[in-house]
């Protein structure tokens, strides 16, 4: 049953990282997927410190606006 | 319960995932957390979200790859081009070594002589005879470490980055 749950859960996450814009969907990934620290995530990605900072808290509110079924 | 709070509990949660809260901001939120229901399970779906998502095992975005390699790639180039300056600067320690050798026994002289003139004691300008030679070594010293150093940073920044 935890299982079936756990699936459905993932699902549910990958469908809506999938609705929300790429360039918010990246930082998200980078940040609590990848682990990366948001210094060397402004060097990959090749964008100032603040844009990312402003990326992931707009992913985050789109993450969160989705997930609760709104819009990203 | 004001808005304001709600706002700012809203905030703080994104910003303890973002870039981390302070201790007086922590527990703000903690106690916030406690006394407010919506606030709590926005948090805890927050934390859900983030969770579920570290276990997905989402692939990274395409495109993103590339770029990363590209700048990679970009940063070896720069690296690259940083080489024949090195070599100019050991070229021209080299000769500064060699010229600063070959006078020597005329800065000592001219030491002597200019503390002679000035009535100094010996120890004197023999300790600025030294200080004339170690100076400029320190000063080159330090920045060759500095040079490493950074050089160092940057190589376990690109090996992080792959």
């Amino acid at each position: 049953m935890h299982q079936v749950l756990s699936q459905e859960t993932e699902e549910d996450v990958q469908s809506s990282l999938q609705k929300i814009p790429a360039i918010y969907r990246e930082v998200l990934v980078l940040r609590f997927q990848e682990e990366l620290q948001i210094e060397e995530m402004a060097g990959v990605l090749g964008v100032p410190l603040s844009t990312v900072k402003s990326r992931l808290y707009r992913g985050l509110e789109a993450l969160r606006g989705v997930l609760q079924g709104g819009a990203a | 319960m004001n808005h304001e709070r709600h706002a700012r509990a809203e905030q703080l949660i994104a910003q303890e995932r973002v870039e981390g809260i302070s201790q007086a901001e922590h527990s703000w939120l903690s106690a916030h957390l406690q006394e407010c229901a919506q606030c709590a399970e926005e948090a805890r779906q927050t934390e859900h979200a983030l969770r579920s998502m570290r276990t997905a095992a989402f692939p990274l975005p395409s495109g993103l790859a590339s770029r990363t390699q590209f700048r990679v790639h970009l940063r070896a180039m720069e690296l690259r081009e940083r080489e024949p300056k090195r070599r100019t600067m050991w070229l021209a320690c080299a000769v500064s070594w060699g010229f600063g050798i070959a006078s020597a026994p005329y800065v000592w002289s001219l030491f002597q002589w200019v503390g002679q003139r000035a009535g100094l004691p010996k120890l004197v300008w023999e300790v600025g005879f030294g200080l004339w030679w170690t100076i400029p070594a320190l000063f080159a010293a330090a920045v060759l470490l500095m040079e490493t150093s950074r050089k160092g940073e940057q190589a376990d920044w690109i090996g992080q980055g792959n």
